[in-house]
């Protein structure tokens, strides 16, 4: 039985985990900006996860000191890239763990105690007046800070009041050390579950997604991060009705709660109306062909419920039919009266197996038996009701439209339903011959000139402020394919404008550039339509 | 600008008025609105059975299938009285369109496209939703987006109206005058055809409006004073 206190700090993977910002889920570092700042930071141990999460708060991310902020200094210290400097060595001590920098507000009150000699209370004090902003207050304990410096003479006057001012400032973006320290092992222990559990790791995210604020959004950043772990996350299958997120044979299967126009009535409906077909020809409803399935189910569930299932592949118990035929076939039963949808269920259906000549009909079979009326030896009640269902049979032998299930179809009804495509995604139906690449190959580091097939997710158009370029238009954009979703693709002024009338949200493209020499953005030069 | 799909559509009738016409055929091919392509699973084409008794169809109130007609759309009389009802066909139409309303509201309706279309298919296509649905609460139909509409007869006037060369505006004519191959003139007047054609013009303009757009500033274009009336 896994115990999360049983868990080392010291953990390869998991740490190897949060330094490559695989960190989506992690307690604090899920968001695109948590993600980023841990792989550029690459904490190694709890300490410098605590800093991260402290520094990762937008007062630290805005506090401008020489021209960069307090976070990216920490960064840059961290990894060598910037000096380690303090305003006087006696803060050293103090200030080593977090490279110079005033990261905790325990250190504020550490550092008035060992220049100022402040006992705890008036270190608290301290503390108390910088975070209320109680200019009274504050000039009360920086004439005694100042008198205990002078008295300890650890520092100089001029010193005493550089670093008591430093302190001051430190109000907009120092954080409660134990607050980060419990913060940081909160984040561990998420990422060691992701590291070393992943398929549950998904699946207890994609079941809490509904207490998130975007829970769309939320599911689609899970499935898509789970691809790149190569866990599969497939919509609900007939044989695997569940209410919630669940997991089988290796897989994360949707809940029907997670189904768009499936309520919880309709939930409780679908699984007993399941339960009741399998009792009732005595069989696993995978066994259980699709005509029964619909001429016992589709009365039981809402329509709105039954399109969502169907549209999705939940009802498929074998492949030779497809989900459009079936909608096809839905929307036709769907136009049969109550007592004649009772007589073909009586009449061309045989439960037990008695009647070979009744067997397991389809649907076409059916409305053949039907649409003549009762005097003729059918189960329609007129002569208009029996035109109707005749041309309801003409029309299931010879469709108006074509019922074949193509990606871009799958792609669109599952983002409709579940938020995101997973059996397909739109670029599974284009022609991406001319790609060297995917996304999660580029992800993973695939070196040199890229093409990629994608669609684009969404798009964001940026006016550039400052430089040579200033006023003109560069794009962010959000792409996937089937294997992954990148959000880092950005297509500069020149290229933007070439290539403007195909850049738009659900067109499906070949994008070509080249990988950012500093992280995975892909740099756009070039973009095809497909 | 949001974009919908494109459903170029026509039907072919028992007579010529619009307000009275009873629909012998129709068909559709649905065009990604962005990218011009049909989209997959995207053609629709159905017989429809018309009132073939004269006397009970101007009881309704409609004309009767008249056999010019018939002989200019290669139909018989035999043939239409096996086809499906106008209302089961029209409800199959209805499922067809609306596969192509990505967000499923009167706003994403596909826009409607055709050739004559506004003088013609669009008024039989509010009469059949007034008797069949779908129609909004003031009566109007919701199966098309209502705001804008396509008319490759325009399109084509627009270019053409200086033209000696064009003999008249009518499909035939365009047929003639664009270089349709042999097929596409013996298929003319089978809605299925028909449509197939309307949406190569209306390509052929849209990717020449497409290429010129980019070239042409209508930005601030009266903000010289210059007003023409």
């Amino acid at each position: 039985m896994f115990d999360i206190n049983d868990t080392s700090y010291d953990c390869r993977k998991t740490w190897s985990l949060i330094c490559d910002g695989r960190t989506k889920g992690v307690f604090q570092l899920e968001s695109q900006l948590g993600r980023s700042w841990a792989k550029r930071l690459k904490p190694r141990n709890i300490e410098e996860l605590a800093a991260l999460s402290a520094l990762l708060r937008p007062g630290c991310l805005k506090a401008i000191v020489d021209g960069k902020s307090m976070t990216q200094h920490y960064v840059d210290r961290k990894n060598g890239h910037e000096e380690t400097s303090y305003l006087d060595e006696s803060l050293k001590p103090i200030l080593e763990p977090t490279y110079g920098v005033l990261v905790y507000q325990e250190q504020s009150m550490r550092i008035a105690q060992e220049i100022a000699g402040f006992n705890l209370q008036q270190a608290d004090d301290l503390r108390k007046a910088i975070g209320k902003k109680k200019a009274g207050l504050m000039a009360e304990v920086k004439k005694t800070f100042i008198r205990g410096c002078e008295n300890v003479s650890i520092v100089s006057k001029e010193i005493a009041e550089e670093i008591f001012g430093w302190i001051e400032k430190s109000n907009r973006y120092a954080f409660n050390k134990s607050h980060a320290v419990s913060y940081a092992i909160c984040g561990y222990w998420s990422a060691y579950c992701k590291a070393h559990f992943p398929l549950h790791f998904y699946c207890s995210y994609l079941y809490h997604s509904h207490g998130k604020q975007d829970q769309q959004q939320e599911v689609k950043e899970l499935v898509s991060d789970a691809k790149m772990h190569d866990i599969i996350v497939m919509p609900p299958k007939i044989d695997n009705l569940k209410s919630h997120f669940n997991i089988k044979d290796g897989n994360i299967y949707f809940g029907l709660r997670d189904v768009k126009y499936i309520g919880d009535s309709q939930v409780e409906k679908v699984v007993s109306g399941i339960e009741e077909i399998e009792k009732k020809y005595n069989q696993g409803i995978k066994d259980i062909s699709w005509y029964r399935i619909l001429i016992n189910l589709a009365d039981k569930v809402n329509s709105n419920a039954m399109l969502a299932l169907i549209s999705i592949g939940a009802l498929n118990s074998d492949y030779t039919i497809t989900r459009n035929r079936m909608l096809y076939e839905f929307e036709t039963w769907s136009s049969l009266t109550k007592k004649e949808k009772d007589w073909a269920r009586e009449n061309c259906d045989d439960p037990q197996g008695l009647f070979p000549e009744r067997g397991n009909r389809g649907l076409e079979t059916t409305l053949e038996k039907l649409f003549p009326t009762k005097k003729e030896g059918g189960g329609t009640h007129n002569s208009k009701r029996r035109e109707i269902v005749r041309d309801l049979l003409d029309l299931l032998k010879n469709p108006p439209y074509e019922l074949e299930d193509v990606p871009d179809w799958i792609a669109t009804e599952e983002h409709k339903y579940l938020g995101v495509s997973l059996t397909y995604s739109k670029i599974d139906g284009c022609d991406t011959g001319a790609s060297n690449t995917t996304c999660k190959e580029f992800l993973q580091g695939k070196p040199g000139k890229v093409v990629l097939g994608v669609e684009i997710v969404s798009l964001r158009e940026w006016t550039i402020k400052k430089g040579n370029s200033k006023g003109s238009i560069m794009a962010f954009l959000s792409v996937e394919d089937s294997t992954a979703s990148m959000d880092s693709v950005i297509i500069f002024p020149e290229a933007w404008l070439k290539n403007k009338p195909l850049l738009y949200a659900g067109n499906t493209v070949l994008l070509s550039g080249k990988k950012s020499s500093k992280d995975t953005t892909l740099i756009v030069e070039k973009v095809f339509q497909i | 600008m949001n974009y919908r799909d494109i459903i170029v559509f026509d039907f072919e009738t028992g007579s010529r008025n619009p307000a009275k016409t009873q629909p012998t055929q129709i068909a559709a091919i649905a065009l990604h609105g962005r990218k011009l392509t049909a989209q997959p699973g995207g053609i629709f084409n159905s017989e429809i059975r018309p009132i073939l008794n004269d006397d009970k169809a101007i009881e309704m109130g409609l004309d009767p299938v008249e056999d010019e007609a018939l002989d200019i759309t290669h139909k018989t009389r035999k043939e239409l009285a096996k086809a499906p009802h106008l209302k089961t066909v029209w409800k199959k139409f209805g499922e067809f369109v609306n596969k192509f309303n990505f967000k499923k509201t009167p706003y994403f309706a596909p826009i409607p496209a055709g050739y004559n279309i506004i003088g013609f298919d669009l008024p039989i296509v509010q009469r059949v939703c007034e008797e069949h649905g779908p129609t909004d609460k003031q009566g109007r139909q919701c199966l098309f987006n209502r705001i804008h509409k396509v008319d490759v007869m325009d399109m084509v006037w627009q270019w053409m109206e200086n033209n000696p060369d064009v003999k008249s505006l009518s499909m035939d004519s365009m047929r003639e005058y664009m270089g349709f191959p042999e097929e596409s003139k013996e298929g003319a007047h089978d809605a299925l055809q028909d449509v197939k054609d309307t949406a190569n013009m209306m390509i052929r303009f849209f990717k020449f409006y497409r290429s010129l757009a980019p070239k042409v500033k209508f930005e601030k274009a009266f903000a010289d004073g210059n007003f023409y009336v």
